[in-house]
């Protein structure tokens, strides 16, 4: 298939979503600029190149949801956060992180179905709870790294992988509380 | 058709990738780089890799579609039924019917995504036996859909077997799996016997993680029949010959149509006695009637082309859609009067004759037949498509657009054998050639003006040729052949 062809038959659709997926397509694509908007709230430069290619690959994630596309994006926002954020435990990280969840729930809730489906409530609440319950978590995570910075405790891997143990049993948990 | 898919596995999706790869990585960079932020970024990530990995569906599903009903009216509806065997932990069920040529689907997309409640608290489905937990009421961007009658007049709205209703999606446990129903509503267009609703089905588990499929569906046969238009005719058969029917006959017998009075003779039956004239002539008198007869009436539909666009029911009309129509409007009309009625069909393989009877089981048989015609596919010559062996008491119709100059010699064959032939011209009247090409618009004009010339021979040779034009098409025609009939004719035997 052409490379015409193959962009006539996305936008083809494109047009057909229906209201529930135009949604979901529409987080995938604000969300990727959301997450470089925090960075810039945490002091990043802002750089016309990072802007256009943080915009094209929401477009690509926007067209090919159910693909790696979605990666490639969360790869190139990690690096440009690792890159020109200087402040480790600035608090607009915990936006951006919500954005990147909004991001991953949005592209594979929409993979998940064809574009002209609508979702049924079921669904609909079914996700928008766990979003919530993780993003929940998250806020949490935030506070121990932030509590931790106050605290100044001496650096220690040990520590680190203790909290991401820790992550894993709160997620458990919270699967099982929250479906 | 037994279920399939039993052997397709649950795979990771795209979505599952991510979160794993995306988030172990920027977990790891935080820990190296000594960077908490990269670890909150990772959490969302992380927990939903986690979430997935555990709640990951353990056995296989199968999936199994069905239509509600197999035959159908045109303009009816039946339900495309897809049941799937669940595993424990599968979220949602999404199921596409395709495209079909003449066949609506509701919602238009051919979508439903259903989604699964859990059974309990741990993610498995409940041993307990539950006969029919109806959960979700499908809804869809068009609102409900108004289901119409099967062919045998049952409801589509009313329940099926298993109880289940009409909104789309339904979920219901056998043993220990469970089994989801989702339906595509299935609206038959046009008249004949077709594969309708190649369908996927998918299922996903929680963060759509894991998907099993998507897994093939078979196309499903569906016949429609044709939707009779609307046929009246006031005139009688010419010829009726047999024992029971509305037509009057020329000999008088014991009928309800008013012959004459005469004198009593012996077999008389004393309530025909006409007790006023008995008592002025002092001789008892009887009331003569003539017999109700029936007639023989013999449609011969010709399946050699079809001409024209055909858009379905309540669309442009193309002449085979015509010609099938008014097949089952004619037959339907002289079958309600008690005629009978035989069809033959030319051009077309399979069940090509349906032999003369009565009654309203005949008319389905009747429609049967016409349903099943496929266009042009007879390769014998067309000598040797005709047979009908009919006695001169019958009267045919032939249907025809006319087009193939075959028609109207068969129709000339059968008058000669002292047939009664009736021609029904059922080409579209405002058919126009929507070619490009100047001499293929020239080659169409021309055939047109040789098929007005054999049509000019034909009626100059006595046989009627009148367009369809629903009620009232023939009763000018048959009114001629009944005065006709007592005429002498030379015929070729």
């Amino acid at each position: 298939m052409s490379a015409s062809t193959r962009a006539g038959r996305v936008a083809d659709e494109l047009t057909l979503l229906s209201g529930h997926q135009r949604v979901l397509r529409l987080l995938v694509c604000l969300t990727p600029p959301a997450v470089l908007g925090c960075a810039l709230l945490a002091g990043a430069p802002f750089a016309w190149w990072v802007l256009v290619v943080v915009v094209a690959l929401g477009l690509l994630c926007v067209a090919a949801p159910d693909s790696h596309a979605v990666l490639l994006t969360l790869a190139f926002l990690a690096w440009r956060w690792l890159a020109d954020v200087a402040d480790p435990r600035t608090p607009w990280v915990v936006p951006a992180a919500l954005a990147v969840l909004v991001l991953h729930t949005a592209a594979a809730a929409s993979a998940g179905v064809p574009g002209s489906a609508v979702l049924d409530p079921l669904i609909r609440q079914r996700w928008l709870r766990r979003t919530a319950v993780v993003a929940l978590a998250t806020v949490g995570v935030w506070g121990v790294t932030a509590a931790a910075g106050t605290l100044q405790p001496a650096p220690s891997a040990v520590a680190t992988l203790a909290a991401v143990a820790l992550v894993a049993s709160v997620a458990e948990i919270l699967r099982r509380s929250g479906r | 058709m037994p279920p399939i898919g039993g052997e397709v596995p649950w795979r990771p999706t795209a979505a599952h990738v991510r979160a794993v790869l995306g988030g172990t990585a920027l977990a790891l960079a935080a820990v190296l780089l000594r960077r908490p932020d990269l670890l909150v970024i990772a959490t969302p990530l992380l927990v939903v890799a986690l979430w997935s990995t555990l709640t990951r569906p353990g056995t296989l599903l199968s999936a199994e579609a069905r239509l509600r009903q197999t035959t159908l009216r045109e303009d009816e509806a039946t339900t495309w039924q897809v049941r799937v065997q669940l595993a424990p932990r599968t979220e949602q069920v999404v199921c596409v019917a395709g495209p079909s040529p003449y066949v609506a689907l509701h919602p238009a997309s051919g979508v439903r995504v259903q989604g699964v409640r859990e059974q309990d608290g741990h993610g498995h489905g409940s041993q307990e036996q539950v006969a029919q937990t109806r959960v979700v009421h499908g809804q869809d961007e068009d609102g409900r859909f108004e289901h119409g009658q099967d062919a045998h007049g049952q409801d589509a709205h009313g329940q099926d077997e298993h109880g289940q209703g009409d909104d789309g999606q339904d979920e219901r446990m056998a043993g220990s799996r469970r089994t989801a129903v989702a339906e595509v509503a299935v609206q038959s267009r046009r008249w004949g016997r077709r594969a309708v609703a190649p369908g996927l089905v998918a299922a996903g588990s929680s963060w759509g993680a894991f998907r099993w499929g998507p897994v093939e569906l078979p196309p499903l046969t569906l016949t429609t029949l044709p939707l009779p238009a609307t046929f009246d005719a006031a005139a009688p058969a010419p010829h009726p010959s047999g024992l029971v029917g509305l037509n009057r006959s020329s000999r008088p017998g014991d009928g309800s149509e008013f012959a004459g009075i005469r004198p009593f003779r012996a077999g008389d039956r004393l309530r025909r006695v006409h007790w006023p004239r008995s008592l002025r002539t002092g001789e008892l008198h009887v009331t003569s009637t003539f017999a109700d007869q029936d007639g023989l009436v013999v449609l011969v539909v010709d399946a050699l082309s079809d001409v024209g666009r055909s858009e379905g029911v309540g669309g442009a009309a193309s002449s085979l859609d015509t010609t099938v129509r008014a097949a089952g409007a004619v037959a339907e009309h002289h079958l309600r009067r008690g005629d009978r009625v035989g069809v033959q069909i030319v051009g077309t393989t399979g069940v090509t004759r349906v032999p003369p009877s009565t009654g309203g089981n005949h008319l389905r048989r009747v429609l049967d037949t016409l349903a099943l015609i496929e266009v042009g596919t007879d390769p014998r010559p067309p000598e040797a498509r005709l047979r009908l062996g009919l006695g001169a008491d019958a009267m045919v119709v032939m249907l025809s657009p006319l087009v193939s100059p075959v028609a109207l010699q068969q129709a000339v064959t059968l008058a000669r054998h002292g047939l009664t032939v009736v021609v029904i011209d059922t080409l579209p009247s405002d058919l126009h050639t929507r070619e490009e090409d100047e001499l293929t618009r020239l080659a169409w004009r021309i055939r047109l003006l040789e098929r007005e010339h054999e049509v000019q021979q034909v009626q100059e040779a006595g046989i009627p040729v009148v367009p369809w034009r629903g009620p009232g098409s023939l009763d000018q025609v048959l009114r001629d052949l009944g005065r006709r009939s007592g005429v002498p004719r030379m015929v070729r035997r």
